[in-house]
This record gives structure tokens, C-alpha cells and sequence, in this order.
């Protein structure tokens, strides 16, 4: 069989390879880092010494074991077993999707969370941040009191009751207005509470602010369809789907629902797979999913759409639009040969496209969205985009406007910029801050942090003391999302509702509440009850008893409803909405953003083009604090613990710039120094950093991570630019080593990840696959290329006559978005290392995704690979252990057996996965010694002690109680009932788990398709993971002059 | 020139004999068995399970529903106590620190080493009796420790537990090497918020698993039964 290309990981590999000339790249597992430690440690000798003493010691500590206490409840809460975990549904905090959320209480603490599976938004699945948000709620460095600024800028502790009389005091004699400066203000309670409390108060206005959210776009809708600027995308409606710069998967305001519908159709057996087409600056999450992916630099987008505009209007001349002859003159400019030429796009690739797309009409999908697509001609490409789905009908099918709920709005940057300027001139009397951090958000330019220091009372509602809270006079902490009652309305007539799982773990109050209090206080009828302010739980479910209920005509009781809600999670509700007619396109405003356009100036020698971007992992910083989430590798660049400027390998060569490189980048009078990373599939000319970084979250600098990105975003006249033209580069001449944790992943040209394109794969089922030609095997090989392999073992010597365990994994459908190996962190008690040890390669993830590209370093193909433990049925870990602490059991698992463990790592050495972690040092303690973030813990995990090996256990915790429950009931496990954590999270259901013996099962029907492979095969390991082959869904050959026909 | 052994073979001898002494005194140290802490307050067992035949459940009543047994809540003592033998210095003690909100620090009795996950519902709905571990405990005034609790106790157990006749039935039945034909209904996905749901639902008999006496299939396989003596039994 063929063998395809050499995969490498990195440039450097793919550089040191073309240099050697080397058939198969040569690894980069040079000498670890030589770091001295940074704790003074003790030396091997004196470990030694102290060693034999502390045994001598121990001896005498054998008497009798010290007296331990049962302390007993004085009334058992009757919902608690002590034990037993139970499962309440709640919604998520983390953004605009506000997943459904099942979180998993032992004994009054939240220790998990997980998708809801009888939510029809997210459907049981989780993105890594939702998963991490279990350690936002037990992070220490939260607020814990109130408090109050005193005279000498000094903290000072207080209460609720004397902050609230105070301020109300202050509020009462204030000369100007008050304003509500908030994030995203999720659903109809809470807006309704909003309204009352800036209505309740006299002259007071209510600005909502979110920093990811692409404005221009929201604005550009409002003017060519007139609708309310938000729409939802259907990627389970598109068959051919392009992506101009944007980057739904990793910052779209929907990205886990696009993510699971775009995935869920590259399922090849079905014949038909959609295609998704990447037009942007730098690889992204969205990109490393194409089947086509062209590197051009955010302002050179317009010319792509525009060209394709100009394609289908003025050459093909289909649709309406074609007649219309203003709208094609102001594209005429867009010459596609031209555009081609000029962006080093392929010959003819606008005409395969355009005709691509006709022929999809209707289904097909051009997105536009991305904030960082905000920059001064921002509108013309949305409205070139806009133009684009009209002519190909997609409005209404593909692009949903209606079905948005109405609260997922913030207001335009411009309504900020009003504010500034009104702070500044003294109009603002007082300001209230909830759920936004400005202060980190926007840059220096907006004069934000400025101008909040002119009004002369600020209070922050904020959970912790972050870059605003510091600016206030009062901080009213605010609470965890687990800690919170509310409700959402992500979809229309979609209402997710949240409700405490703990109660508060310290002294603070949810912003809601400090509302109602201070409305209360200031004598807002509607906030007082008894002379005593509302609580926000009460206010929630009186506005839906009293407002919302009764306009829905169910004929069930408020009560039960409302329980019944609360117990389910959401509620889906008709609102009578008759489905509206698609939006007319203005094409005169299309044409005027067209017009108004100032032709992208190129840029001057030495200048660079800067956008900045969010990944998923940390969108715009909320989470910055979480070192769970700060180790979870970057889903493109496998990098932890930094951001750094990316930057293309050809112009990194051109200006002598290396991995880790600092260099001063410099905008327009901003500045920042900052890593490099060298990229592949970067843009020429595009730098791109990620924002999200350099966040103080409590207080501390030393708790900053990589560099606020956000303070080189543009805000002028009102409007935040995230795209700039002319950025510089000075190398500081310093030089950091980037935490990667893939640097030395090398496939050597072995049998580890296979792909194939889909006509390929139509006419050979296993194409793709083949076999090492190298060692491992006895004999001629078959007809099919399998060789008779060498085993130690006689055959059948493992006999699995119950359950046999085993998964199998979809490389269709993995983006790497690190939601697997989060929830596994979560769900196994694995701590987190640190930058420094994860240079050192000791990261401790159970489950983790490799990445692998390959072809030309401008622009690759990436293939992403969960890698965990494969529990092979001969495993090489179990017969080099020389205390038998790994075993087999006859349900397949290769057992780790802590207590017997004595760390001699042979077992690593000779697992062909490397998917064994060793512990070395106290990483445990470190991790989650710190109180309270002990009860992230799971009591059902054992907590591994330094010198011990780890590994994946396909969640044995989770088997043994589905056997138990199994067992209890009399019939054997059903399929599905074991779903180890990486399973039930994964958002593309790339995961799948079950028993490979029952025929029946999920994963024996899939285990039977000739994509299936198992990785390293012909070592005769027979592992239980196993892999479906990546198809790629290429440009389709020869059907040019076909499709012609079409226009 | 080497001095003849005989003349320290007496200090060898008391040597060896100390060591062996303190060896075996080391070797029982761990054990804890006969480990009597005085309580708080002198609860007695003989007095409660023995004489009055009260149910060992009636107090450690999660014994049944979850893993830990557990010493019972305060109320729950208090639930008799507070019309019987109400004038005892003990019982005016504890309701004194009951009505203080304060609570009872037993001393701990029981401990099993550490990495094991130990169930006790699921013993007891393996027909395990509590005295099999605990000894019997309806005959002692101050609870005391039994059986070791080591590895090893349990382990004889489930060893021979594991070769109980579903078991071996299964072992025939897998003469060939086949797989077991056993009666598989798949659920598409057990949804976890839906645990309460779903258990209702087999109660309504809407999912079609739940049967009189379904122990065992017609191969007499039930491979739920095979995990006895694995790690992986109790370890996670």
C-alpha cells in the first residue's frame, strides 16, 4: 500500500527534515530542557539520608494507629446520602450559548458538570471552559467579602447590610445620571429586573458590553435587512459552507451548536459529505476542519468576497441581482483573475468556487461573523457576505434571523464610546459594573479606565477583583454560576434556567440581588416587600408566574410548571411566533458600504497586518485564572500557559525570527512584547495574537499569563477595530521556550494516523490505510497487505467472556478543542503541572489530542488524534512491570494498580502510545492542596501520590457503577450506559464507547466499517481504541465546465 | 586470630530472640484488631442490637441506600431518646449537645486501608450480613475491631463467592470461545439528568429490560457476576 506524506508537528521539525534530506522527518525529542529548579530542593544524597531516617522514625509511628472521628449530622438533609451523588440541572455562565448543565453534587458540593442531555441546544455535550467551570467556583483568589475603598485607597472588609445603606445614601444625592454598565444581560427576568432597577431609578441607562461580539456585523444586518443583527447559522442545512475570516467554532456566538452540526454530517458512508471552504489570516479552529483552506490576510477578505460577488453577478450573471446594475457596479472592481493573482490564490479558484456555490443554492452558507473582522472597512465585507447568501437563497434556510432569543444582544461599541464621553465630561454620577471587565477589555485609546475615574461612585458587582473591580469604591462580589439562580433565553422560546447547586461559599451576593437591594433601598416599589428588598430568586419566579406564564396559555398549573422546569433544566415554549418571511436584502445599502469603502492601502515595507483572535479555550479571558484551562494545549498551536504573536514561516525566515523569539510588536502607538510563534498556514504579511491573555485576576501580578492583546485593538470614533494595518516587529533579542506539548510528535512515517479524500474513499472503503513495511511482522503479507504478526502470547490465552471495553474514535469529526481531555482532568482528579514542567514534557493528561500536519508548511492539512491509553489485549506496559502494579482484567482493561506501584516507568518506556503519566513530584498537592479547591476532587478517583504511574482507566469508576445499577435492576449493562467523561462531552460525538462483544452494540457496528483502523497495528498490540479514518472532502475535479450549466 | 563463636553465641541467641519478639510484635501492629477506643459516651451495641433486637439498619441506615454506612444522625438517636431513659446523665448529656447544635465525636472503629472503594449497599445486597465483617457486634458493650480488614479478608471472600454457579456456568458456556447469546436492549443514550426518569420508566414498564427472575439468562450468563477477584473490583 502507499504510503502518504511525512506528517511533521512543527516548523522546526519540517525545516531540520528538508535540510537533511531525510526520507522520514527526524524527531525532535532532543535533550529535555535543563531548567535548574526554581525551589530550592533538596539533593539525591540528602533525600537519601533523610529517607533512611524518616523509615527509622516511621517505625515508631507503627503503634497504634491515631484516633480518627465519625462526625455524625445533627439532621441528615434528607436529599443526602452520604456517598451518593446527586444530579440536579442547571445552566451554564460561560457565554452566550448557555449550555444546559447537569451538575453532579456529592454530599452538598458540585464536583462535575456535564452537558444536559434533554437540552435540544447543546444536547448533552460540553465545551472544555463549561467543564473547567467547576474550578472557577472553588478558586480561592475569588472575592470573598464586601468591600469599601477607604479615604487612603485601601480595602477595607464591610458587610452587605452597611454597603447597601451607604451607597443607597450616595445614590439618593447624586446630581447626574446613574448607569448599569453590564455584560451580555442573558434572559427575561433578569432584563425585566434591569429595566425596572434603570426605570426605578430616574436618570440612569443600562450599556451592555462584550468584547467578542462582531458589532459591525450586528450593524451591518440592521442596515441591509433592517432585522436585529444576530442571526443563527444552520450547518446541518449547508452542503457547502465558506468561511471568510470567521472563525465560528473557536469565538462564534453559537460555535458549540455549529460545531455539532457541522460535524455531524462528515459521515462518508452516507456518500455525501458537507465541504467547508477557509478563507483566514491564520489557522484556526474552523480552519484546521477545511477541506480547503486559502492563508489571506483579514483585509484582503473583501477581495475575495467581493470577487466571488463579481463572479456570480457580472460573469455567470445569475439570480435577480445580476439586473441590478448599481449593486454590480460596485463590484466591478473585484476582477476575480485579478484578486487571484494579487492574493496568490489559485488559478480558476473563483470560478470552481462560484459555481460550487450556485450549484448548493440553498444550502449553501458564506460567514462573515468574527470580531476580529472589525476594522475601518469591516462593513463592506459583511455586506459583501450579506450579499452573497441572498443571491444564493441562503437567508431563511441556512442563515436563521428569527429564532435568535432576543437577550443574546449587546449594544455597539458606539453606545460605550457614549458613555466614555460622558464620564468625561462629569454627566455620570454613578456607575454600577456586572459581568463586563472594560478596564481589560479595551484599549488605552478608548480612555475608558480614564474616564470611569471621574464619576464619583463606583461600584463593582463583580465575582472577582479584576482590572474594573479595582477601579470602584465598592466591590459587592458577585456569585459562581453554580452558586446562581436565573434564566436564559439562548433560542427563541428555548428557556434554559439556572438554579444554586451550593449555596454561597463565601460572604457574597449574586448581582441580581445587590439590584433588588439597592432599588429596594432607594425605594423601587416594586423591590420591596415588608420594608425588606426582593430576593432575586423570588423576583425570578414572580416576573414568571406574573408576566411570562400567563401569556403562554398552558393549561398546567404555574407551580407544577415551574418545578417542573426547575427539575428539567428548560422549558421549550410555543411564543406563537408565525415563521417570517427570509429578510429582504437592501441592495442600495450593500452598495453604499461598497462605495463607502477606502481601497485597502498595501502595506509599507517592514509592516505587517495585525488581527487579533480568540480561541475557544479562553475566549476574551473570563477564565483566565482556571490553570486547568491555562494547561489545556491551544487546539491549533498545541501550545499551554502563553499567547504569543503567530507569524508565517516564509516571513519568519525573511526576518530571522525563531520559535519563542520575543519581539516588540508595535501598533499605532500601542505596544507589546510577546513570543513568536511560527505558524504554518499564516497568512504572508498577517500577524495574529490571541486575546483572552495577561488578565489580573485577583489582584496578584504574579498570576499574569502572556500579554493583554487586547490593549493593541484600535477603538476610534466610537468604533473597536480588532484588525490593524501597520504593525512592526522589533526583535528584543530575548528568546522563551514556549510550553508546547507537542513538540516531538513525529509519526516517523509509521502507521499512526491514516486519511483519505472522499472520492478516494468511494472507490476503496480502506483507503488510506497501510502498513509499515518495517519490522513487527512474520511472513508475506495477504492480499490485503496484513502481515501474520508475532506474538509473545498464545492465542485466546486472554479469554473476555463478559463486557470487552472499547472505543472508538472518528478522526472526521475532532477539531482538538480539548473538551475530552478537561472533562477527563475533571472527572480523574489529574492536577496540573505548570509551564515549567510541562517544558519539561510532565504534563499529566490522561487523554490528549495530537496534531499532526502535513504538505507544504504555507499551508497544510492538520489531522487532529485523541491519544489515551488503548488498553491493548497484549500490552507491552504489562509485561515489563516488574511489581505487576498494571494488569489485565478480562473485560479488556489494562489496569493501573496505584498501591503497588514503585515508579520504575519501564511501563512507559515501552508503551508505543506514550499515554502513561508519571507523577513527579507532589503534583496532587499542589494542584488541589490548597482549601476549598479540594472538593474539586472526585471521592470516587484515588489521588495519585508523587512516584506513581497514571494513565486512562476508560473511567472505571463510571463501569463499575453502571455494573452495580446493572446488577441491581438483573439484565446486563445496556449500550450506552457507560459513557467514560471524554465520551459524553465530546462536541463533534467523535467519542464513541460501548462493549465490543455485544454484536449489538454502537460501537461493533462501527467497529465493523472499513474506515476503522487501529493505530500501530502491525506491533500486534491489539488495542481497544480504534479509529475511523479522515476523509477529506477535496475540491471536486472536472466539474467546472460541468456546473457551468447552472448559470 | 578469630575468638570462637562459643563465646557469643549467647548474644546471638538474645538477639535473634528480640528480634523475633519485636519482629512479631511490629508484624500484629497494623492489624487493629481488639482496636476498643472509649466513645464519648458509652454507647452499647449488646444493649441496643442485642437485647432490644434492635435492626442494625434502623441506625445505620445508608448502609442500604449508599457506600458508607454511617454513624446515624444526631435526631436519629434523639427520635428515642427523647422519651426513654431521658433522665440518664448520658442522655441529658446529648440532648444537651443536640440542642446546642453541637455534635457527637464518635471514635472511629472501622477503617479500611486506603485505595479501596468499599460499598456497602452492594454487599448488603449481596446477602453479606454485617457481622461477617464486623463480628458480633450485638454482643459487645464497646464495639471493638474483628477481622483485620485487610486485602486479604476480602479477597477470601470474593474468591469464593466468584465461584458461585452462575460463574462457573458461565465458564461451560464459554467452552468454544463464543460469545454468550444474552438478551441485549439498547437504550440509545442513558441520560444522566434522566436517572430518575429512566428508573420510572422501567418501573411503568415502558423499557422493555426489566423481568421477574432475571438473574440469569437461558445460558445462565450474566457477565455482570465475572468481576469479583479483578483490581478493578475495588479499585478506581
Amino acid at each position: 500500500m502507499e504510503k502518504p506524506a511525512g506528517y511533521w508537528s512543527d516548523i522546526e521539525q519540517y525545516v531540520r527534515a528538508q535540510e537533511a534530506g531525510a526520507e522520514h522527518y527526524r524527531p525532535l525529542c532532543g535533550a529535555p530542557v535543563s531548567t535548574a529548579p526554581e525551589k530550592a530542593g533538596v539533593g539525591r544524597r540528602d533525600f537519601l539520608k533523610l529517607g533512611g531516617l524518616a523509615a527509622v522514625f516511621s517505625l515508631a509511628g507503627c503503634m497504634q494507629r491515631p484516633a480518627e472521628k465519625i462526625i455524625p449530622y445533627l439532621n441528615r438533609p434528607e436529599e443526602i446520602v452520604p456517598g451518593v451523588a446527586n444530579y440536579y440541572a442547571s445552566s451554564c455562565g460561560g457565554c452566550a450559548m448557555t449550555c444546559g448543565l447537569v451538575v453532579k453534587v456529592r454530599e452538598g458540593r458540585p464536583i462535575k458538570v456535564e452537558g444536559n442531555p434533554d437540552n435540544p441546544f447543546n444536547r448533552g455535550v460540553l465545551c472544555a471552559r463549561g467543564q473547567a467551570s467547576v474550578f472557577d467556583l472553588y478558586d480561592p483568589d475569588r472575592a470573598r467579602k464586601p468591600l469599601r475603598r477607604t479615604d487612603q485607597g485601601a480595602w477595607e472588609e464591610s458587610s452587605f447590610a452597611d454597603l447597601d445603606r451607604e451607597i443607597a445614601a450616595k445614590l439618593k444625592e447624586r446630581k447626574g445620571e446613574v448607569v448599569l454598565l453590564s455584560g451580555p444581560w442573558h434572559g427575561p427576568a433578569r432584563s425585566a429586573l434591569a429595566e425596572r432597577f434603570v426605570a426605578g431609578l430616574g436618570p440612569a441607562s443600562h450599556v451592555r458590553f462584550a468584547p467578542l461580539r462582531d458589532h459591525a456585523y450586528a450593524a451591518s444586518r440592521r442596515v441591509c435587512f433592517g432585522d436585529k443583527g444576530q442571526c443563527r447559522y444552520r450547518l446541518d442545512r449547508s452542503r457547502l459552507t465558506l468561511a471568510l475570516g470567521a472563525d465560528i467554532f473557536a469565538s462564534g456566538r453559537f460555535y458549540l451548536e455549529d460545531l455539532r452540526q457541522f460535524t455531524a454530517g462528515r459521515n462518508p458512508e452516507s456518500g455525501e459529505m458537507p465541504r467547508l471552504v477557509a478563507f483566514e489570516p491564520t489557522m484556526s479552529e474552523t480552519g484546521v476542519l477545511a477541506d480547503e483552506r486559502y492563508p489571506v490576510a483579514t483585509l484582503d477578505l473583501l477581495a475575495v468576497a467581493g470577487a466571488l460577488v463579481n463572479q456570480l453577478l457580472l460573469i455567470m450573471k445569475v439570480s435577480a441581482y445580476a439586473q441590478d446594475s448599481a449593486l454590480c457596479a460596485s463590484f466591478s472592481r473585484f476582477e476575480p483573475e485579478a484578486v487571484e493573482k494579487r492574493l496568490g490564490l489559485p488559478e480558476g479558484l473563483i470560478a470552481r468556487l462560484s459555481d460550487e456555490l450556485w450549484a448548493a443554492s440553498g444550502a449553501s452558507l458564506v460567514l462573515t461573523e468574527n470580531f476580529s473582522n472589525q476594522f475601518d472597512s469591516d462593513s463592506a465585507l459583511h455586506a459583501a457576505g450579506h450579499l452573497l447568501n441572498s443571491i444564493l437563497g441562503n437567508e431563511g434556510t441556512t442563515v436563521e434571523s428569527g429564532t435568535v432569543g432576543d437577550q443574546q444582544d449587546t449594544d455597539p461599541s458606539e453606545a460605550l464610546d457614549e458613555l466614555v464621553k460622558r464620564m468625561d465630561r462629569g454627566e455620570v454620577a454613578a456607575v454600577i459594573i456586572a459581568g463586563t471587565n472594560p478596564a481589560f477589555y479595551l484599549p488605552e485609546a478608548s480612555g475608558f479606565s480614564r474616564a470611569l475615574l471621574n464619576v464619583p461612585l463606583r461600584v463593582s458587582l463583580s465575582e472577582r477583583l479584576d482590572e474594573t473591580a479595582r477601579l470602584c469604591h465598592y466591590v459587592l462580589p458577585g456569585l459562581h454560576a453554580l452558586e446562581s439562580w436565573g434564566d436564559s433565553e439562548p433560542l427563541r422560546g428555548l428557556f434554559v434556567f439556572q438554579q444554586p447547586t451550593i449555596s454561597p461559599l463565601w460572604e457574597n451576593r449574586q448581582a441580581e440581588d445587590s439590584l433588588l437591594a439597592l432599588g429596594a433601598a432607594l425605594g423601587i416599589g416594586e423591590f420591596t416587600n415588608n420594608e425588606k428588598a426582593v430576593a432575586w430568586r423570588d423576583y425570578l419566579k414572580i416576573h414568571w408566574k406574573e408576566i411570562i406564564f400567563p401569556g403562554l396559555g398552558l393549561s398546567a398549573d404555574f407551580e407544577a410548571f415551574w418545578l417542573d422546569s426547575l427539575k428539567k433544566g428548560q422549558a421549550e415554549l410555543d411564543l406563537g411566533d408565525t415563521p417570517a418571511d427570509p429578510p429582504k436584502l437592501d441592495s442600495v445599502a450593500v452598495a453604499a458600504a461598497l462605495g463607502e469603502l477606502d481601497e485597502s492601502t498595501p502595506s509599507a515595507e517592514g509592516e505587517f497586518q495585525l488581527s487579533l483572535t480568540a480561541g475557544s479555550v479562553h475566549l476574551d479571558g473570563r477564565s483566565v485564572n482556571n490553570p486547568w484551562l491555562l494547561e489545556l494545549p491551544h487546539p491549533v498551536t498545541r501550545i499551554t500557559w502563553d499567547n504569543y504573536v503567530c507569524i508565517s514561516p516564509a516571513d519568519a525566515l525573511e526576518r530571522g525570527l525563531s520559535e519563542g523569539d520575543q519581539v516588540r510588536l508595535s501598533v499605532e502607538g500601542a505596544e507589546a512584547v510577546l513570543p513568536v510563534h511560527v505558524k504554518p498556514g499564516q497568512a504572508r504579511g498577517a500577524l495574529t495574537v490571541d486575546v483572552g491573555w495577561g488578565h489580573v485576576p485577583a489582584g496578584a501580578e504574579e498570576q499574569i499569563h502572556g500579554v493583554n492583546a487586547f490593549a493593541l485593538a484600535a477603538f476610534e470614533g466610537g468604533r473597536l477595530a480588532f484588525t490593524r494595518r501597520k504593525a512592526r516587529l522589533t526583535p528584543t533579542g530575548e528568546r522563551v521556550r514556549l510550553a508546547s506539548v507537542q513538540g516531538s510528535a513525529d509519526t516517523h512515517g509509521r502507521p499512526i494516523v491514516f486519511e483519505t479524500t472522499l472520492e478516494e474513499f468511494r472507490q476503496d472503503p480502506r483507503a488510506g490505510q497501510f502498513e509499515h513495511a518495517g519490522g513487527g511482522h512474520t511472513g508475506e503479507p495477504s492480499a490485503l497487505g496484513h502481515y501474520p504478526r508475532a506474538t509473545l502470547w498464545k492465542e485466546d490465552e486472554h479469554q473476555y467472556p463478559g463486557h470487552r471495553w472499547g472505543m472508538l474514535i472518528d478522526l472526521n469529526r475532532c477539531n482538538g478543542c480539548g473538551a475530552c481531555t478537561l472533562a477527563c482532568q475533571v472527572e480523574n482528579n489529574i492536577p496540573y503541572v505548570g509551564r515549567r514542567e510541562v517544558l519539561m514534557g510532565r504534563e499529566m493528561h490522561w487523554i490528549r489530542v495530537d496534531r499532526y500536519f502535513s504538505g507544504d508548511p504555507s499551508n497544510p492539512d492538520s489531522l487532529y488524534q485523541p491519544m489515551l491509553c488503548h488498553h491493548c489485549g497484549h500490552a507491552p506496559c504489562e509485561t515489563v512491570c516488574p511489581v505487576l502494579a498494571t494488569v489485565h482484567n478480562d473485560e479488556g482493561l489494562n489496569l493501573q494498580v496505584y498501591n503497588r506501584c514503585v515508579g520504575t516507568r519501564y511501563c512507559s518506556n515501552n508503551c508505543p502510545y506514550k499515554v502513561r503519566r508519571f507523577n513527579y513530584f507532589e503534583f496532587s498537592k499542589e494542584a488541589y492542596g490548597e482549601k476549598p479547591l479540594n472538593f474539586t476532587l472526585n471521592p470516587e478517583v484515588t489521588v495519585r501520590e508523587k512516584g506513581v504511574m497514571e494513565k486512562c482507566t476508560f473511567c472505571v469508576q463510571r463501569i463499575r457503577e453502571a455494573r452495580y445499577r446493572a446488577k441491581e435492576r438483573g439484565t446486563p449493562v445496556r449500550d450506552g450506559e457507560v459513557v467514560p467523561a471524554c465520551v459524553q462531552t465530546c462536541p463533534t460525538g467523535a467519542l464513541t464507547f460501548g462493549d465490543v462483544n455485544n454484536p449489538e452494540s454502537r460501537i461493533s457496528k462501527l467497529l465493523a466499517e472499513p474506515r476503522a483502523f487501529r493505530a500501530l497495528e502491525e506491533l500486534n498490540t491489539r488495542p481497544q481504541v480504534s479509529y475511523l479514518t479522515l476523509v477529506r472532502n477535496r475540491a471536486p475535479r472536472n466539474n467546472t465546465s460541468e456546473s457551468h450549466q447552472h448559470g | 586470630m578469630l575468638k570462637p563463636v562459643k563465646n557469643h553465641i549467647h548474644l546471638i541467641l538474645l538477639l535473634l530472640i528480640v528480634l523475633g519478639l519485636g519482629g512479631k510484635f511490629l508484624w500484629n501492629l497494623e492489624y487493629n484488631t481488639g482496636y476498643t477506643p472509649d466513645q464519648p459516651i458509652p454507647f452499647s451495641h449488646k444493649l441496643h442490637a442485642g437485647d432490644y433486637k434492635m435492626d442494625c439498619l434502623y441506625c445505620h441506615a445508608s448502609a442500604e441506600k449508599g457506600p458508607h454506612a454511617t454513624i446515624p444522625p444526631m435526631n436519629v438517636c434523639l427520635g428515642c431518646h427523647s422519651v426513654i431513659a431521658v433522665t440518664k446523665d448520658n442522655i441529658k448529656k446529648m440532648t444537651q449537645m443536640y440542642n446546642d447544635g453541637e455534635v457527637m465525636p464518635w471514635v472511629r472503629v472501622h477503617r479500611l486501608p486506603d485505595h479501596v472503594y468499599f460499598n456497602h449497599k452492594w454487599h448488603l445486597n449481596a446477602g453479606v450480613t454485617c457481622q461477617e465483617c464486623h463480628g458480633p457486634v450485638e454482643t459487645m458493650a464497646v464495639v471493638g475491631q474483628v477481622m483485620r480488614l485487610e486485602m486479604g479478608d476480602c479477597l477470601a471472600c470474593h474468591r469464593k463467592r466468584d465461584k458461585s454457579d452462575a460463574w462457573l456456568a458461565l465458564q461451560d458456556s464459554l467452552g468454544t470461545g463464543g460469545y454468550p447469546v444474552m438478551e441485549y436492549k439498547s437504550y440509545p443514550y442513558l441520560k444522566y439528568i434522566s436517572r430518575a426518569t429512566l428508573w420510572s420508566a422501567e418501573a411503568a414498564g415502558e423499557l422493555p429490560a426489566v423481568k421477574a427472575a432475571p438473574a440469569k439468562s437461558a445460558t445462565g450468563v450474566f457477565p455482570e457476576q465475572n468481576a469479583l477477584t479483578q483490581c478493578s473490583t475495588c479499585h478506581q
